[in-house]
């Protein structure tokens, strides 16, 4: 199999894309947002394995490393962590989302009972 | 090329979990409004992309298509909403933390004005009481020692 130059450079030009969402993903402060900062991890992770994953391409494009099924066990890793994330980010979400509804919910009966006084 | 099962069961694994993802993307995308739509809607596109991606693959893997270049052009599309999503998602969220972190600061300035502002009265507090100490130790113009 010849070295395909237009394959590696496109797999080039993903992995600066890769390190620079991965360097946007690490600028985030974790800290501060604790509900979210679960799913951030996950995210940077999933990023990670993006990375791992266009490196084994270039490698098994160039003939230096071949490991079978390794590209589809990569994948399938990443789609797990992918959803991991989203399913916590999904729950963070849900229950801010929630307490809003409540808390409108309160107000409006709140008025609903004075408008009822008045 | 003979027909790879193990592959090919691996990829449809692979995209059944990425249609849980676009469940839960969506569900999101209902609950949520402001500059964080437009990240989750980058990262919609971009996981509709990595669907096209996994059925080009197992066609593929099958003989079906055979276009050259089309996965690498679906990745990199891919690749390129991920950093748009990433850009959105960290400009929503330095928003928020900024407020936060603001506020934290208020708050710490505040705590420390009114230790001080603590200490100062127990300062005051003190030379009062030394000062009234002396005025009763002083009385008119001479030192009342019997105190």
């Amino acid at each position: 199999m010849a070295l395909d130059y237009i394959g590696l450079g496109f797999s080039l030009v993903m992995l600066v894309i890769y390190s620079i969402t991965l360097f946007i993903l690490f600028q985030i402060r974790i800290r501060v947002i604790e509900e979210l900062s679960e799913a951030i991890i996950y995210f940077r992770i999933a990023i990670f394995i993006l990375f791992f994953l266009r490196i084994q391409n270039i490698l098994a494009k160039a003939n230096l490393l071949i490991v079978p099924y390794s590209q589809e066990l990569l994948a399938l890793f990443l789609a797990l962590i992918l959803m991991m994330g989203f399913f916590s980010l999904y729950k963070s979400v849900a229950n801010f989302t929630d307490r809003q509804n409540k808390k409108i919910s309160s107000t409006s009966r709140k008025i609903k009972s004075r408008n009822k006084l008045k | 090329m003979a027909l790879n099962y193990i592959s090919i069961i691996l990829g449809i694994i692979v995209l059944v979990s990425y249609l849980a993802i676009l469940f839960f993307l969506l569900q999101i995308l209902a609950r949520i409004q402001g500059k964080t739509k437009t990240a989750f809607i980058y990262f919609t596109i971009s996981i509709f992309f990595l669907i096209i991606r996994r059925v080009q693959d197992i066609f593929y893997k099958i003989d079906l298509i055979s276009a050259p270049y089309l996965y690498d052009t679906l990745s990199i599309i891919f690749s390129v909403l991920l950093l748009l999503t990433a850009y959105h998602f960290y400009n929503a969220i330095t928003e928020v933390t900024d407020k936060i972190i603001t506020k934290e600061k208020k708050h710490k300035v505040s705590k420390k004005v009114g230790r001080n502002i603590k200490r100062f009265e127990n300062v005051k507090e003190i030379t009062n009481a030394k000062s009234s100490k002396i005025k009763g130790i002083v009385k008119g113009d001479y030192l009342d020692l019997t105190r």
